[in-house]
């Protein structure tokens, strides 16, 4: 069964009466445990892609299916509680909490599903420590430097255990090395039967992904799996 | 709906938000809060407590608990004694002192020598006359701490000594052009009631009770009083009665109306006696000063408004973020409104610890000097506590309006700034 399905997926922004297509037509699926790279060039509506994916948008036409349950004509009440209870996300900058501190932001989305504070805070340090960052629990993201801001982004995303990972331009802010370590830990995740769903525009590390999808001006230009 | 898990993440973010606010903006905010509180209660407060200030002379200083009148075209309380004595009967009576009322003309000494025609005194005033029995009207107004100037009546009878309201004495009164131009010490010279001559009194004390009842009189022991009126003075013109319990006055009233006090005068409790001036002067000052709070509430309210609106919106794309990460809309705004009620809450703690520890034995200790009472800071506890709601109130939704402003963009607009 696809854990994630998308049909005649469309997405149109408009400034006036001027209307803009972003997304034309997709239809794809991901099964789980998959490790899927999105590439394209900037402006290929990958990133808008992933916000239909990831139920933080609404599509202007088509459906997105989450396991096998149409959302598009979801209240806004729904999809946040779909979003809380089956995805993660990770984004580009890194979109961590200024005033909570690293356990603090990791816990939250374990709290809001009802764990309590104590409990939350355990997972929390337990999930940071095994994204190498033990010591950093009680820092706060200024006191973090881009890669660990990134690792406690990722932190936050999986530690309630999310059926699937988003992850949009999760190196974009990072450097080489930074973002060499990130993609690693995405390739421990996948290994432990995380399903994944990544957007980059970094080809290096899309190639290393089970599934490299290429998008195109709001098409799908290729969709490879590795064997 | 709001679940538990709402209430509980959203005390989460708020304390975190607090923990995380510019310790200054913190102390502005909670200042102003404060400050709206202060003139919710201290404003209305203090005017309301001119009115009760004036209230509590009447009821200290110049009525009493319950006062018995004569009744409509009769003149003076007729069995007096009887009356005197279902008082005594009565275990709530504390204190019972019988007044007279005559009329007089009054003049000072160095004007009643001033003349031309003894009966024509060129300067003269129509004044009243109140008698009483010294010691009796201590039990029940305590006039001897409203000495002014000069001394109260002794215990031994001192005839023609005299206590005068400081509304009658030019040097005290706020008329003073047209009051005598005596002092303590001083003689004046009056014709009472009947009488056809004039007759020299004393000046022991000035009176000032900051009450009508007291303030425009002069008062003289009932036996002076009777024996120069020339008058029927039999029957007391009122008896002013001083009650264990202020509380019990309805039940006093009606104990003695049972008991047949009034075949032959009026019993009235002080708010009956007082009648509907005093209440129309206090909802006045109500209105004004709820008026003013009123208006200091709506300013805190728009900055409180105005501080959530800028708060959230400078942290939309968090907002944004937390919806995006499966955080309820419910939770959001709760956590705003907490912070909100929160800045609200701690200046409300602080105006509750200044009202009870600063202003009230401020007001207490130096009353405002107001002609007609002693302004004080009128602030029962369920006003306060009432007004204290109001402001929590009001704060909720100056908190929940501009975070619910916020929280309509869609998740995918706020992450991304849009």
């Amino acid at each position: 069964m696809n854990i994630l399905e998308t049909k005649n997926l469309i997405k149109s922004f408009h400034d006036g009466d001027r209307e803009t297509r972003v997304l034309k037509n997709i239809s794809i699926s991901f099964k789980e445990k998959e490790f899927a790279a999105i590439t394209g060039k900037s402006g290929s509506g990958k990133s808008t892609f992933i916000y239909q994916l990831g139920l933080l948008d609404i599509p202007t036409d088509g459906e997105v299916y989450l396991l096998g349950e149409a959302t598009k004509a979801l209240s806004e009440k729904k999809r946040t509680e779909y979003r809380l209870n089956n995805y993660g996300f990770v984004f580009q900058n890194y979109a961590l909490m200024p005033d909570l501190c690293a356990w603090e932001n990791v816990a939250i989305p374990m709290m809001m599903r009802g764990m309590p504070a104590e409990e939350a805070r355990k997972i929390a340090y337990e999930t940071i420590d095994a994204i190498g960052l033990v010591g950093k629990e009680e820092n706060y993201p200024n006191q973090l430097s881009g890669g660990e801001a990134q690792r406690v982004s990722i932190g936050r995303a999986i530690a309630h255990k999310p059926k699937i990972l988003f992850a949009d331009e999760p190196t974009a802010n990072l450097d080489s090395d930074r973002s060499r370590q990130i993609i690693d830990l995405f390739h421990t995740l996948h290994k432990q039967g995380q399903t994944i769903i990544m957007v980059t525009h970094e080809l290096e590390y899309a190639k290393e992904c089970s599934r490299l999808i290429e998008i195109r001006d709001g098409i799908i230009l290729s969709d490879t799996a590795k064997a | 709906m709001i679940t538990f898990t709402d209430i509980r993440l959203s005390f989460f973010l708020t304390i975190r938000y607090i923990r995380g606010a510019h310790k200054a903006t913190t102390l502005l905010i909670v200042f102003v809060m404060l400050l709206t509180f202060l003139n919710l209660v201290v404003i209305g407060g203090l005017l309301q407590g001119i009115v009760e200030g004036s209230f509590k002379s009447l009821r200290e200083y110049a009525i009493g608990d319950l006062l018995i009148s004569n009744k409509e075209g009769v003149n003076g309380i007729k069995e007096t004694q009887r009356v005197v004595n279902l008082l005594r009967e009565n275990s709530s009576v504390k204190g019972i002192s019988p007044r007279y009322y005559e009329q007089a003309i009054v003049t000072s000494e160095k004007d009643f020598f001033n003349v031309t025609n003894i009966n024509e005194p060129r300067s003269f005033q129509s004044v009243n006359i109140l008698g009483i029995f010294p010691e009796e009207e201590e039990f029940v107004t305590k006039l001897s701490t409203k000495i002014k100037a000069g001394s109260y009546f002794s215990s031994s009878y001192e005839s023609n000594s005299i206590l005068i309201g400081q509304a009658l004495v030019k040097k005290y009164s706020p008329f003073g052009e047209l009051a005598l131009d005596v002092d303590v010490g001083d003689y004046v010279y009056m014709r009472i009631g009947n009488a056809t001559d004039f007759q020299k009194f004393y000046i022991k004390g000035i009176l000032r009770a900051k009450s009508q009842n007291i303030d425009n009189f002069i008062i003289m022991p009932q036996r002076t009083l009777r024996y120069y009126a020339k008058n029927d003075i039999e029957s007391a013109s009122q008896i002013a009665v001083r009650l264990a319990d202020k509380s019990l006055d309805e039940k006093v009233k009606s104990d003695l109306l049972l008991q047949g006090a009034g075949k032959y005068a009026k019993v009235q409790t002080l708010n009956e006696a007082v009648g509907s001036f005093l209440d129309q002067i206090r909802t006045t000052f109500v209105l004004i000063g709820l008026v003013v709070g009123g208006i200091g509430l709506i300013v805190a309210s728009i900055t409180i408004f105005i501080i959530i609106y800028v708060t959230a919106s400078s942290r939309q794309v968090y907002i944004g973020i937390l919806k995006g990460i499966g955080i309820t809309e419910h939770t959001i705004r709760l956590s705003y409104i907490w912070y909100a009620l929160f800045y609200a809450l701690i200046g409300c703690v602080v105006g509750l610890l200044i009202l009870q520890f600063v202003l009230r034995p401020y007001f207490l200790a130096n009353p405002l000097d107001f002609p007609f009472s002693d302004g004080i800071l009128y602030a029962p506890w369920d006003s306060v506590f009432t007004r204290v709601g109001v402001i929590l109130f009001v704060t909720f939704w100056a908190g929940l309006i501009p975070a619910s402003l916020i929280l309509r963009k869609p998740a995918i607009d706020a992450i991304m700034g849009r």
